[in-house]
């Protein structure tokens, strides 16, 4: 189970803000001291005045970008999902889709980015669907691996009880499947926040991606830092809120 | 492990020749049929500015020279960075296991760092590193240690103690039982690791080569950009996706025969 079994327990915890101390004292040291010249590293103090300086501005990117891959990972992944569900119980969907799926699974979906603002132009549904698309593998491949694992007599027993094929998908198949899906959703979860950021490299109307080049074009590392923290940071959120969530919804299991 | 399964049984080696056969064909069929719907879909003009697949092949014979040597570039660098990436992504959760006090400490690192969105670090390589070969490699293989890093630390955490213990009761060192014990198997358990790792690691390589790079897919993408060149563009996603299927075989024949002492079903 690939499931935060080893959530950030009391030692993890200590162990976590030891290695935050550490890093930001490198961090520190290596500006402080001048070992790393300027143009290449500014300091912790210079990155906190600029975020206080633009906090308002940084949050409304931010805000941006992590509402397109919300929507975009709540789609990618419900469709991932139930496609999955639905071709484990229809044989003849599963030979058709499977290999299908797998061919176009091989796409790079970097490269894809271009056609987004081609097709969609600066919309924002367009970096939605993208971040949907990368998800919906990501979903499907997990959940179709996690469904072979389902032990059949589990099935059989449902079947024996008199449940249609949507009640033993929804009673049987789906639960079983949960803890190991959760695991996708959270590489999911950082693909959509890369995902995201790249089409917004593209199109540089907003967001951190925009943030990320306008730092590069003008050689600001104290934006480009502060974009990077940030977008790190709300990555670290939203999984923790996977976890969380999910450790709620799979309380029954060990 | 239980006794049964250390009996290898002639018959349940690998999927049998005509169950590969048949993936074979579905997978070539697949590639027809994804084909036809590209065709339609670009004849019909359902997608606006799509070419068809006749014309994506004429483009490609045009720049036959220039992509030859921008898609050969890029899956140099792509291939190296995973190398490199995935050999550290594997090294460091290995050396991990060597000390309880750094396992406390970078453990953490080691979580947070599966939430990095590597994306970001881009413009940064390109400030530290110029733009270039370097700055692609590096991007592909801190890309690929970062997926690897949290698959390699999963897989060495879940290894049986009672594997270790029958070591330690040989005798065995520590360094000896990381090596001769935990890392035979740990191996098998992170091929998909690995396979997702090398299918991520090209377009990390042509995100490396979108700004300031000479040559590779991602030079030729984004220079198809500003003028919305789509034959160009879709030429680079077929180039790419190619690089990705090569790769993979290379790497599932490779890994098939590292593994072939386990039970492991060799998948196609």
């Amino acid at each position: 189970m690939v499931l935060a079994r080893r959530s950030f327990d009391r030692s993890a915890w200590l162990g976590a803000v030891v290695a935050v101390v550490i890093l930001l004292g490198i961090w520190f040291a290596l500006t402080g001291f001048h070992i790393v010249s300027e143009k290449n590293l500014v300091g912790p103090v210079d990155v906190f005045d600029k975020a206080k300086e633009e906090w308002s501005q940084t949050l409304s990117y931010l805000g941006k970008t992590m509402l397109r891959v919300a929507i975009g990972l709540a789609i990618g992944c419900s469709i991932g999902l139930v496609v999955a569900l639905v071709s484990s119980s229809v044989r003849l969907l599963d030979r058709l889709l499977e290999p299908a799926i797998a061919v176009m699974r091989s796409v790079p979906p970097f490269v894809l980015a271009p056609f987004v603002i081609l097709w969609f132009g600066y919309r924002p549904i367009g970096p939605i669907l993208f971040v949907a698309w990368s998800c919906f593998f990501i979903i499907y491949i997990d959940a179709i691996e996690a469904i072979k694992n389902v032990r059949r007599e589990w099935r059989w027993a449902a079947q024996a009880l008199g449940a249609g094929r949507l009640r033993t998908l929804w009673a049987v198949v789906l639960p079983s499947i949960l803890p190991d899906v959760v695991g996708g959703l959270r590489v999911a979860v950082v693909v959509s926040v890369n995902m995201a950021i790249l089409v917004e490299f593209l199109s540089s109307r907003g967001g951190i991606g925009y943030m990320l080049i306008r730092g590069y074009t003008f050689f600001r590392l104290d934006i480009l830092l502060l974009a990077i923290i940030v977008a790190i940071l709300a990555t670290l959120v939203v999984d923790r809120l996977v976890c969380l969530v999910s450790r709620r919804l799979l309380r029954w299991t060990d | 492990m239980e006794a049964s399964r250390l009996i290898v049984d002639p018959t349940s080696v690998g999927p049998s020749l005509t169950a590969r056969l048949s993936g074979r064909l579905a997978a070539f069929v697949a590639v027809l049929a994804w084909i036809g719907i590209w065709w339609l879909l670009a004849v019909l003009e359902v997608v606006p500015y799509l070419p068809t697949p006749a014309e994506t092949l004429r483009q490609m014979g045009k720049d036959a020279s220039e992509l030859k040597t921008d898609t050969l570039t890029t899956m140099g660098r792509a291939y190296a960075g995973f190398a490199i990436g995935s050999l550290i992504g594997i090294s460091i959760p290995l050396c991990l296991r060597l000390s309880r006090l750094g396992q406390l400490v970078l453990g953490p690192v080691i979580e947070i760092s599966r939430t990095v969105p590597g994306i970001t670090l881009l413009p940064l390589f390109l400030v530290w590193f110029g733009s270039g070969e370097k700055t692609a490699i590096i991007l592909v293989s801190v890309g690929s240690a970062l997926i690897m890093i949290p698959v390699a630390a999963q897989a060495f955490g879940n290894v049986p103690e009672l594997l270790l213990w029958a070591g330690e009761g040989l005798g065995a060192s520590k360094v000896q039982l990381l090596l001769r014990v935990s890392l035979p198997y740990v191996v098998p358990r992170i091929i998909g690791g690995l396979r997702i790792t090398l299918a991520a690691s090209v377009p990390w390589a042509i995100a490396g080569e979108f700004l300031g790079a000479q040559s590779g897919l991602g030079f030729y993408l984004w220079h198809a950009l500003p003028y919305s060149e789509v034959d160009k563009m879709v030429c680079v996603v077929v180039l790419a996706t190619v690089v990705v299927v090569i790769g993979d075989a290379v790497l599932t024949l490779a890994t098939r025969r590292l593994t072939s002492w386990t039970d492991r079903e060799g998948r196609s």
